[in-house]
C-alpha cells in the first residue's frame, strides 16, 4: 500500500493569516483571548520559539507570550476542512483525516494516472494552493507514519520509496514515535534515542521491554507495510435549510412553527434519502448582527420530525437571545443511512410474533438456515460465564 | 399437536477443552486450530471455587496475550483437570 500524507502545517495559524494579511510576522495564538479558559489551538513560529505549543491554556501562552496577538478559534475552520477533503477526492477515493491539516490518502492504484507519485504530489500541492491558498506538505510512504514523518520533513514533497524506508527512519529521533511519554524514557534509559539504535533490535527483544504493544512498534520503525487499509470515503452529504423573515423572529414564539416547517421538509428529504439525522447544526442570525452557532446531537439516528423537533425546541426553550432573529438556516450533516436501525423491532408486542417470523423467513431465504437464537439470562450473578446465558433454538 | 422440543444450544461462552503447554505451572503455549502459539504475557490470573454443597467447581483462569497479539481466556479445572478455553463477558 502507498500513502500519501497532506500535511497543511498551521492550519488555523495558515487560514487565520488568510483572513487578516496583516499579522505579518508577529507571533500569533489562536484559541480565545487570555482571560478565557481555552486551550490553544494553533500558534505561529514565532509564538512556538517562546514555547507556546497547541493544547496549552491560552493563559498560560499570555505568560510566555505577553506579545502575542491573540485570536479566537472560528469553528468554521472545521467546514474549511471538511471542503479542503472533498477536494482531496479527486485524487484518490480512499481518504482519512486524522485532525484537521493532516490527511492520508491511499494512492497505490491512483498514481498511475500522473508521471509517478513526485507528479501526483506536486499536483496535490498545486490544487490546494489554488483551492484554498493554503501551502501544503506531502510525504509518501509505505505506511501512514512514514508518509506522515516524510511529509513534516519535507520543504515541499518527499517521496520515500519501497525500500528505502529504513535509511529514512534511522534519521529520526524517538520523538516521532507514537509512544507515550514515560516509554519514551524508558527508551532513553536504554539508550535507545534514536530508530538508528533501534531499528537492529529484535521483535523478540522490543516485546520483552514493552509487551504486545511492542509488535506495532517494531512494524513501524522496520516500515512495514500497513495491514490497515484507509477507508473509502462517502462523500459527504449536507442537507440545509435556510430562512429569512421579512421581519425579525421572537425566539420564544414567532420562530418555532417556521423552524417546525423546515424540519417537517428536511425529514421529507431524509426519508426520500433512506437516511437519518444524527446531528442538527442549527445557526442563528441575530438582528444586532451577531451569529450564534450550535450543533444538536440526537440520542438516536432519527428520520422522523417529531424527535428532531424536540431536540430543537428543547434547545430553544433554554436559550435567552438579546436581539430578535432575523434569519436562521438548520443543517443535517453527514447522515448516516438508514439501513441498520431496528430500534423499533421489539418495542411493541403485539407485533413482536409476527415481525420474528418475517425476519425468520428473510434470514433463510438469505442464508439458507435461520441463525437466530433467543437468548435467556439464567444466573445473571454466576461468576462462571456459561451459567448466565442460555441459547435455545427459535 | 406435536409437542414443541426446547433445543438448547452451545453458547459462545461454553468451555472448550484447549492443548496447553506448561511451564513453572502457568501457560507458556497453547495449540489453536493445529497450530502452537506462544504465550507472550499471562494479563490476569484468578480463581473460581463454587458450589461445594453440590458439585464442586475449582478453576484457576488465566487471561493470555498470545504472539500473534490474541487475547484468550483459559482456565485448568482444578477438581476433573485438563484445560478450557472460554470466553469471558
Amino acid at each position: 500500500m502507498r500513502i500519501a500524507c497532506v500535511h497543511l502545517p498551521h492550519f488555523y495559524m495558515q487560514i487565520e493569516s488568510l483572513k487578516n494579511p496583516g499579522i505579518g510576522d508577529s507571533p500569533v495564538i489562536i484559541g480565545g483571548t487570555p482571560d478565557e479558559r481555552n486551550n490553544v489551538a494553533d500558534c505561529s513560529e514565532e509564538a512556538a520559539a517562546q514555547g507556546v505549543r497547541p493544547g496549552m491554556a491560552v493563559r498560560e501562552a499570555y505568560y510566555l507570550c505577553p506579545d502575542a496577538l491573540f485570536f479566537p478559534f472560528d469553528s468554521r475552520t472545521r467546514r474549511i476542512w471538511a471542503d479542503i477533503l472533498f477536494a482531496l477526492g479527486a485524487f484518490a477515493l480512499r481518504i482519512e483525516s486524522e485532525k484537521p491539516g493532516l490527511a492520508y490518502l491511499d494512492i497505490t492504484k491512483t498514481s498511475r494516472i500522473y508521471k509517478g507519485e513526485r507528479a501526483m504530489a506536486a499536483a496535490i500541492i498545486r490544487e490546494m494552493l489554488a483551492f484554498s491558498g493554503l501551502k501544503a506538505h506531502i510525504g509518501v510512504g509505505n505506511s501512514r507514519f512514514i508518509a506522515k514523518e516524510a511529509a513534516s520533513c519535507a520543504w515541499d514533497t518527499l517521496v520515500i520509496e519501497p525500500g528505502g524506508e529504513k535509511a529514512f527512519l534511522a534519521l529520526l529521533s524517538i520523538e516521532s514515535l507514537p509512544l507515550e511519554e514515560k516509554e519514551k524514557d524508558h527508551l532513553r534509559l536504554l539508550g535507545l534515542s534514536t530508530l538508528k539504535k533501534l531499528v537492529p533490535l529484535s521483535r523478540k527483544a522490543l516485546i520483552s521491554q514493552f509487551g504486545l504493544k511492542a509488535v506495532a512498534l517494531w512494524e513501524i520503525i522496520n516500515g512495514v507495510d500497513e495491514k490497515r487499509p484507509i477507508p473509502r470515503r462517502r462523500d459527504a452529504i449536507r442537507l440545509e435549510k435556510e430562512f429569512t423573515g421579512e421581519a425579525p423572529l421572537d425566539a420564544s414564539g414567532d420562530l418555532r412553527p417556521i423552524m417546525g416547517a423546515a424540519v417537517e421538509e428536511l425529514s421529507d428529504e431524509l426519508f426520500r434519502m433512506h437516511m437519518t439525522c444524527r446531528k442538527i447544526e442549527v445557526m442563528l442570525s441575530l438582528h444586532d448582527g451577531r451569529l450564534l452557532e450550535k450543533v444538536l446531537v440526537m440520542k438516536k439516528p432519527a428520520a422522523e420530525a417529531q424527535p428532531m423537533l424536540v431536540r430543537l425546541f428543547d434547545f430553544l426553550e433554554y436559550l435567552t437571545l438579546e436581539s430578535p432573529v432575523v434569519s436562521f438556516r438548520i443543517s443535517i450533516p453527514d447522515p448516516a443511512p438508514l439501513e441498520g436501525d431496528q430500534e423499533d423491532l421489539f418495542r411493541k408486542r403485539s407485533v413482536f410474533a409476527e415481525r420474528l417470523e418475517g425476519i425468520k423467513a428473510y434470514l433463510d431465504a438469505c442464508y439458507g438456515y435461520t441463525p437466530l437464537v433467543r437468548i435467556e439470562e439464567r444466573e445473571e450473578e454466576s461468576r462462571l460465564p456459561e451459567r448466565r446465558y442460555r441459547f435455545i433454538d427459535v | 399437536m406435536a409437542k414443541k422440543v426446547t433445543r438448547y444450544r452451545t453458547g459462545p461462552y461454553d468451555p472448550q477443552a484447549l492443548e496447553v503447554i506448561v511451564r513453572d505451572g502457568r501457560p507458556a503455549a497453547v495449540r489453536l486450530k493445529k497450530r502452537s502459539l506462544k504465550v507472550s504475557e499471562v494479563a490476569n490470573t484468578w480463581r473460581i471455587d463454587e458450589e461445594w454443597w453440590r458439585k464442586p467447581i475449582s478453576r484457576l483462569y488465566f487471561l493470555l496475550d498470545l504472539e500473534n497479539g490474541m487475547r484468550l481466556t483459559v482456565f485448568l479445572d482444578l477438581e476433573q483437570g485438563g484445560w478450557y478455553r472460554q470466553n469471558w463477558v
